[in-house]
């Protein structure tokens, strides 16, 4: 019994004593510039496998077997520090110094990350500054951010955006940058466009990201980093990689923000009398007015101002992430709501995203990122072709005469509109509504969408990583519009209902392994090989009915229209299977290779070319790490990459390379009807001449680059030079009448691109309780049409061996003034001999009639010039954050020169019209006493010539974002670690510019004008 | 079998009331900086002997924080308490193992203010006084902990602690000692109780106070290596090169009858101490009442 005791008590000692010599070290880990918590930093003890990761305060707990020992605690993006613990007296609180050096940063690339040291390729990261900024769509934070990315931007609440890599490489395929988001390809903007023409709005597709959830942006600029993607990397590749949870305490973080929006600028218009004044010189309704009845009119009413509104926006957004040692997740929840600056426009979005990884076993991983959205956006509606030549209600507000009132006495619409003169007139003198137009038309896109990814991570051996992924983009987009017979949409038909909706499923499946070793000192490698499938199937039906006896049911019941059109329907079905191989090798930890060989399968090529070789090489060389560049006191990074390879373009659209036919309704077009037994039947037609031999465009590209980090990292450099040419262009080439077709798509022209960027990041002030750093990038791109297939021209913007977006007009040479010879002066092909006060244009050259006569008049045929592109040869960005103790202020800035904007909105407004309203400066109209040399005598013609006069400098300068951030320094009771923030924040505040239309960033015509917003916003995190 | 059950929980219940006890109100609990210690001690001892009646204890990390009646710090970032009061100062030296490699460079040029910082800090560009990198090779050593002299040496050069390079180490100042004397290129710095031997008066064995580009007179007396002449030295000049700061007793409370009484001996006859341990007696305005 004695024995048994004492056995038990030593087995109880030995069980107890090694429990209590585990020493507990517990400690917090910081940022050592602005002492916040580092969130998920690994802290382990040297020589024991246990280890953990810093909770939300930054605070951690490990269990050392004894003491002295060693704790390594690491974090992206933070030096790496050692703490010898000798003993534990209180709790450690260690601040790990930000990686400044950007060659050590990691960079995702396409199918994997690496390290920037290693990299060969142009790629930038967009900062974590401008990810921070409060907005409702990504592309809002691209804008200014990249050297080389050219970001313009609509004012439509929801609407799509332009984006270009380096310059515009087609024509006639597409020229935007793929997106991939979380590993999933998105397709093109299309997918939420159900084909209502009418609905003139384009909803966004990647509006269904919530910008909030996004962790970082990469932009992929070179053949080197975008050959991975093979047939569509030949316009760059923009990857966006969405938060997940770290290791940790839960994380809650919840942010409101409310914001006021207003037009950038409001156009100058004519006022009521000034109106009349200019109605009576033209002969217009008023031309018998007195000047007392005009004086009467006063300011008369502003259509514009009633269009216009300060509109609100908001949004809530929550999300909830963490994770123990096994499962990191991260669920989030947004709702936005952004009503446009023009009445009956608005954005609606709710959006939620699950991103969670487990580690099912310790060399199994699963991920699975899911992103869910409903979207819903009331935009402008379209007018039908015939509708007084307006393209939608807000040209017709802009254009209606501020002498005639919105509203009649009792408050209600004024339907009659005594100075309308066009097809607005309905009978018995009433007419349409501007205001009431935007008011009462609805036009609206709708999408639900659904974009995943679930993944499989094995890992056979610690080198060899196999992963399996199966992605989806789903959407579900309608489009309804309905013009009620008082618009001038519905005017005509007694109401006008249309209803589109389109599904488009994107399914991608990857097989990928991936071997990374460092096989000894001096050799590494990083092996990527894998085949990929991505089948997109689309499917889409419309249909309109008209002449509706109860306008109450709006485009919800099409059968109760009288007037029935043909239904649409169609569907289309595309299938890119690839095979993927990349070699990352680092010899010496100095010297680089990628090697990348992309094959593509798409069915959108004909079977004998249905198959593309994409192989690019890049090479850097880190020469800093060279023994003859040590000692350099002040060149910390020095690395030289080039690069060479071939993308493609396969964003052509389905089927072009066939035949294809379509129905005719023997109702609708009489030339193509077919009669058997006298009754008329559908007929197909053949639509196209099909070409066997259409093939990918191809774009062979070279850049070179170079990479520095200066002053201890605090100054950061990158630039490149690149040329790119892109051939097989494909292009609709005149064909044998014989054929039965005019033209035929052939594989003929080539583009090229060839430009310089410069990046420059610079740490001016870092101290823990002041910071000040400064960004900025200015890239400057040479396009040009280097061949058309025998072509000269292709309409009137594609010119051999000029810029694409050409600008070819006549040119604008003042007015005829008095003491002019009217002899000498060419005039229009209309007004051969020209009068005081009229334009003048430039004769370029005489063209001889048939008798061998010159023809003495100014025609668009023989006088137009080459005038600039509308593209712009230099983008630039800059930005600057300031941090002060809690408070810290972000401010950027986005500018394009040396493009030209053709601003059709002014040409309009600027033409004299009885009945409708133009601009101010026809206030400086040529009069035999106000000898302008801008602005004609006002006469009323038909004719007109777009000429020079209307080309104006798109070039300016844009205050982007800025934002001022407050930290409050309160403790909530019961929650020590939450933390409050304020912040006010605008958008578009500032814009220096020539152009005189409403905004050079949308361009020039009569489209959404672009808004400025400020809001405000606070952020509580727990 | 119960009997072992029972002298477990004999001891279990033993430790519990003694921890009761502890934590008794009519003892005065003292938090005190490591490096201090030592010198604290000697306060409770000898007023221990004229007050045998009162009970000074130095509280341990199991006592909590509520249960402090006074504080010794190290640094005058006593924000939030009742009242502070200096009842020493110390200064803070730069050091090496005596067989450092480095030390004929330092000899050769001595450390000014530009070459301390080159040395101990990250550097900043815009600084004027911030040059080379790295050029010393010298491997720098600091304690992490917040009662570390790291924070009025970094905090005397214009940094903040975590400004400090090199590698970082956990528990109290002396350990910095042993990091230099056990590497040829180790660099470090602490405060003189720790530097010199308090009994001999001298510098500890292995160590060498790094050659600070003072005024010759000044050199002469640090270069000596005698306390007793370094504190005579800086308690009557200011010298920029070397970090001086109070050591302070804080308070969160009103202290009461018998905590203010130590506190008055400590400001009146405790300061008899200070140089026998090493460190410089207060700043005799600073004696004359409370801070806050």
């Amino acid at each position: 019994m004695k024995k048994s005791k004492l056995f038990f008590l030593v087995v109880l000692l030995s069980i107890t004593c090694p429990i209590f010599a585990q020493q507990k070290l517990a400690g917090r880990v910081l940022d050592g510039i602005t002492g916040d918590p580092i969130i998920g930093a690994s802290v382990s003890v040297v020589s024991e496998k246990t280890g953990t990761a810093t909770n939300i305060d930054g605070g951690f707990s490990v269990q050392a077997k004894s003491l002295p020992t060693t704790l390594i605690i690491s974090y992206l993006g933070y030096r790496t520090l050692e703490v010898d613990v000798y003993e534990y007296t209180e709790p450690l609180e260690v601040y790990l110094q930000e990686e400044r050096n950007l060659l050590n940063e990691v960079v995702v690339v396409g199918y994997g990350t690496q390290k920037r040291k290693e990299l060969t390729g142009a790629v930038t990261s967009i900062s974590k500054e401008i990810l921070a900024q409060p907005v409702v769509s990504l592309d809002n934070l691209l804008g200014g951010a990249v050297a080389g990315l050219n970001i313009s931007e609509g004012g439509q609440p929801g609407s799509t955006f332009s984006a270009r890599i380096r310059g515009g490489n087609s024509i006639t395929a597409g020229n935007e940058p793929l997106f991939v988001v979380d590993g999933v390809i998105l397709y093109g903007n299309s997918a939420t466009n159900a084909g209502v023409g009418r609905v003139s709005a384009n909803l966004n597709p990647l509006s269904s990201i919530n910008p909030n959830d996004i962790e970082n942006i990469q932009v992929l600029k070179d053949v080197s980093a975008t050959a991975i993607y093979g047939s569509r990397g030949s316009n760059g590749v923009i990857i966006v990689t969405t938060k997940n949870g770290r290791k940790g305490k839960d994380k809650i973080d919840y942010q409101y923000s409310i914001g006021w929006q207003t037009a950038t600028k409001k156009l100058e218009l004519l006022n009521g009398q000034e109106w009349a004044v200019l109605n009576r010189e033209i002969e217009g309704p008023l031309k018998d007015a007195t000047d007392i009845e005009i004086a009467a009119i006063g300011k008369g009413y502003d259509w514009q101002d009633e269009a216009l509104r300060t509109a609100v926006t908001q949004s809530h957004q929550l999300s909830i992430s963490g994770g123990d040692d096994r499962t990191r997740y991260a669920i989030s929840g947004n709702y936005t709501d952004q009503d446009g600056i023009l009445v009956n426009t608005n954005f609606k979005r709710y959006v939620g995203r699950l991103n969670f990884e487990r580690d099912v076993l310790n060399n199994l991983k699963a991920i699975l990122n899911v992103n869910a959205s409903k979207l819903k956006q009331n935009g402008l509606g379209g007018y039908a072709a015939y509708t007084n030549n307006l393209s939608s209600n807000f040209q017709s507000v802009l254009l209606t005469s501020p002498a005639n009132p919105i509203y009649n006495a009792d408050g209600s619409y004024n339907y009659h509109n005594k100075f309308e003169v066009g097809d607005l007139i309905k009978g018995d003198g009433v007419t349409t509504n501007a205001i009431s137009d935007l008011k009462n038309t609805t036009s609206e896109n709708n999408a639900n969408t659904l974009l995943g990814n679930l993944a499989l991570e094995y890992k056979i051996i610690p080198d060899l990583r196999l992963k399996l992924a199966g992605g989806t983009n789903i959407t579900n987009a309608t489009s309804n519009y309905y013009a009620p017979s008082s618009s001038a949409g519905g005017f005509a038909s007694n109401g006008y209902a249309s209803v589109g909706n389109r599904r488009t499923d994107v399914w991608q499946y990857e097989f990928t392994a991936n071997y990374i070793k460092q096989l000894n000192e001096d050799h590494y490698i990083d092996a990527l090989a894998g085949y990929t499938t991505q089948n997109t199937n689309t499917e889409y039906a419309t249909s309109t009915a008209a002449n509706f006896a109860n306008e109450q049911v709006l485009w919800h019941s099409l059968q109760s229209g009288n007037t029935l059109s043909s239904p649409e329907s169609g569907g289309t079905e595309s299938i890119l299977n690839s095979y993927i191989g990349r070699i990352n090798y680092t010899f010496k930890g100095r010297y680089n290779l990628t090697a990348t060989l992309r094959a593509d399968g798409s069915s959108r090529f004909a079977p004998k070319h249905r198959w593309g070789y994409f192989p690019s090489v890049g090479v850097s060389w880190n020469i800093t790490d060279e023994a003859f560049l040590h000692g350099l006191k002040n060149l910390n990074e020095l690395k030289l990459r080039a690069s060479l390879g071939t993308v493609g373009n396969q964003e052509i659209g389905d089927y072009r390379y066939a035949a294809t036919y379509s129905s005719v309704d023997p109702n609708e077009n009489r030339n193509q009807i077919y009669a058997f037994n006298n009754q008329l039947s559908t007929g197909y037609v053949r639509r196209n001449a099909e070409n066997p031999d259409l093939k990918w465009e191809q774009t062979t590209a070279y850049n070179v680059g170079v990479d520095a980090s200066l002053f201890n990292h605090r100054l950061s450099l990158t630039a490149d030079a690149y040329y790119k040419k892109t051939t097989d262009l494909l292009l609709n080439i005149p064909t044998s009448i014989t054929s039965g077709f005019s033209s035929v798509l052939r594989n003929v022209g080539s583009v090229s691109n060839k430009g310089l960027e410069l990046e420059a990041t610079g740490h001016i002030i870092d101290q823990r309780k002041f910071k000040w750093s400064v960004s900025g990038n200015i890239a400057k791109n040479i396009n040009k049409v280097i061949s058309l297939g025998g072509l000269k021209n292709i309409g009137s913007s594609i010119f051999l061996d000029r810029p694409l977006g050409n600008q070819y007009y006549i040119v604008f040479d003042g007015i005829v003034q008095k003491d002019d010879d009217l002899t000498k002066i060419v005039g229009p092909s209309w007004k051969k001999t020209v009068e005081y006060g009229d334009e003048k244009f430039v004769n370029q050259s005489d063209v001889l009639d048939g008798e061998g006569n010159p023809i003495k008049s100014v025609d668009e045929s023989n006088d137009r010039v080459h005038l600039g592109s509308s593209n712009p040869d230099i983008t630039y960005g800059f930005s600057t954050t300031v941090a002060y103790r809690d408070f810290s202020l972000f401010v950027g800035f986005q500018g394009v020169s040396g493009n030209k904007i053709y601003n059709s909105l002014r040409q309009s407004l600027e033409t004299p019209s009885r009945a409708y309203n133009g601009l101010s400066t026809l206030l400086d109209r040529w009069t035999e006493n106000n000898p302008s040399n801008s602005i004609p005598k006002a006469r009323v013609t038909s004719q007109t010539y777009s000429t020079s006069r209307y080309l104006e400098d798109g070039a300016y300068l844009r205050l982007k974002n800025v934002t001022l951030n407050y930290n409050v320094p309160v403790k909530i009771q019961g929650a020590p670690s939450a933390k409050l923030r304020l912040f006010v924040s605008g958008q578009n505040l500032l814009t220096f510019t020539k152009f005189t239309g409403y905004d050079p960033e949308s361009g020039g015509g009569f489209g959404y004008p672009v808004a400025k917003t400020v809001s405000f916003g606070v952020n509580i995190s727990y | 079998m119960k009997k072992i059950v029972f002298i477990l929980a004999l001891a279990v219940s033993a430790s519990i009331s003694a921890l009761a006890q502890n934590n008794g109100q009519d003892v005065i609990y003292i938090k005190s900086v490591k490096f201090a210690t030592p010198l604290l001690e000697k306060w409770i001892a000898e007023y221990s002997k004229l007050n045998p009646e009162v009970k000074i204890t130095i509280a341990d990390k199991n006592i909590d924080s509520e249960h402090i009646d006074i504080q010794l710090l190290a640094s005058d970032e006593y924000a939030g308490t009742k009242f502070a009061f200096s009842i020493g100062r110390y200064a803070v030296l730069p050091i090496a193992g005596k067989s450092n490699t480095l030390l004929g460079e330092f000899q050769k040029k001595k450390l000014n203010s530009k070459r301390i910082k080159e040395l101990f800090f990250e550097k900043d560009i815009l600084d004027d006084d911030a040059g080379e990198k790295d050029k010393y090779n010298a491997t720098i050593y600091s304690v992490v902990n917040a009662s570390s002299t790291a924070n009025t040496f970094a905090n005397h050069f214009g940094y903040e602690p975590s400004k400090l390079k090199g590698k970082k180490i956990s528990g109290d100042d002396i350990y910095l000692i042993n990091a230099v004397q056990k590497d040829n290129t180790g660099v470090s710095f602490n405060s003189l109780s720790y530097i010199y031997d308090i009994h001999s008066r001298q510098l500890k064995s292995n160590i060498a106070l790094l050659p600070l580009d003072l005024k010759r007179e000044y050199s002469e007396v640090i270069a000596e290596a005698n306390l007793d002449k370094v504190i005579d030295l800086l308690e009557t000049k200011s010298i920029d090169l070397i970090p001086v700061e109070d050591i302070n007793f804080v308070t969160t409370h009103t202290p009461d009858a018998q905590t203010e009484q130590f506190l008055q001996w400590v400001v009146a006859d405790g300061q008899a101490y200070n140089h026998q341990y090493g460190f410089l007696n207060a700043d005799k305005h600073q004696l004359l009442g409370y801070k806050k």
